[in-house]
């Protein structure tokens, strides 16, 4: 990791710490697992618009910590975007026009 | 003594370029795959035509169908190999199923398994 990069993440670590600070004990709503919640909530590969709440615009899937699943219920859902993907029912990936120069993609 | 089953469902996608008024053929012969590789059928959905999230084998558009089948352990791999061989479908998935779920729709229901 170039100290450049380094610098970086120590000053993301700084600005979370002040965050929750800030707003400890007020604001932090408890987000719970949706399907925990309702047990009639399936998941299933081919209920795409379940699944494209899980997903973000580029069609990678939303990590647990965004999206407040539970361990389980999340590995469902990823696995049910897995095959929804191999079925082509949702994408591997979406193109969104990006800037030049920004590391995500090689330029064509 | 009783071979031991489990619940299944193939998920399949038609190639488009079948003619629509042969495509109940198309969807009977892998109907018959399934029976042949020892399963027993349960459901069958029937989506139609559906444009796909990304081309396969340059369709972008394709007939998805689901079968939900009991069947011994060795019979999904049978119905791989035999789907394998036919080009009518361009993709096909079986997965092992704990429960069958309401169907999502086009489902055409033949009776609730026996036992």
């Amino acid at each position: 990791m170039s100290s450049q990069n380094l610098w970086r993440g120590v000053r993301i670590m700084a600005r979370r710490k002040s965050r929750s600070q800030k707003f400890s004990g007020r604001f932090r709503k408890k987000r719970t697992c949706r399907f925990c919640e309702d047990p009639k909530l399936v998941i299933d590969y081919k209920n795409v618009e379940l699944l494209k709440k899980y997903m973000s615009e580029r069609g990678k899937i939303v990590a647990r910590r965004i999206s407040g699943n539970c361990s389980k219920h999340q590995r469902m859902v990823a696995r049910a975007i897995k095959r929804a993907r191999y079925l082509a029912l949702v994408p591997y990936t979406v193109d969104i026009y990006r800037s030049p120069g920004t590391s995500d993609r090689r330029p064509r | 003594m009783e071979e031991e089953t489990r619940k299944y469902e193939l998920a399949t996608i038609f190639d488009p370029e079948i003619d629509e008024s042969d495509l109940p053929n198309h969807i009977s012969g892998l109907e018959d795959i399934v029976v042949n590789a020892g399963g027993k059928m349960i459901n069958k959905e029937i989506w139609g035509l559906k444009d796909l999230a990304y081309p396969i084998k340059k369709r972008v558009s394709g007939y998805y169908v689901f079968y939900q089948f009991v069947a011994p352990h060795e019979a999904p791999h049978k119905i791989r190999d035999a789907i394998r061989l036919r080009e009518d479908v361009i993709r096909q998935m079986t997965i092992v199923r704990d429960e069958f779920p309401e169907p999502m729709e086009g489902g055409e229901d033949y009776g609730s398994p026996q036992e």
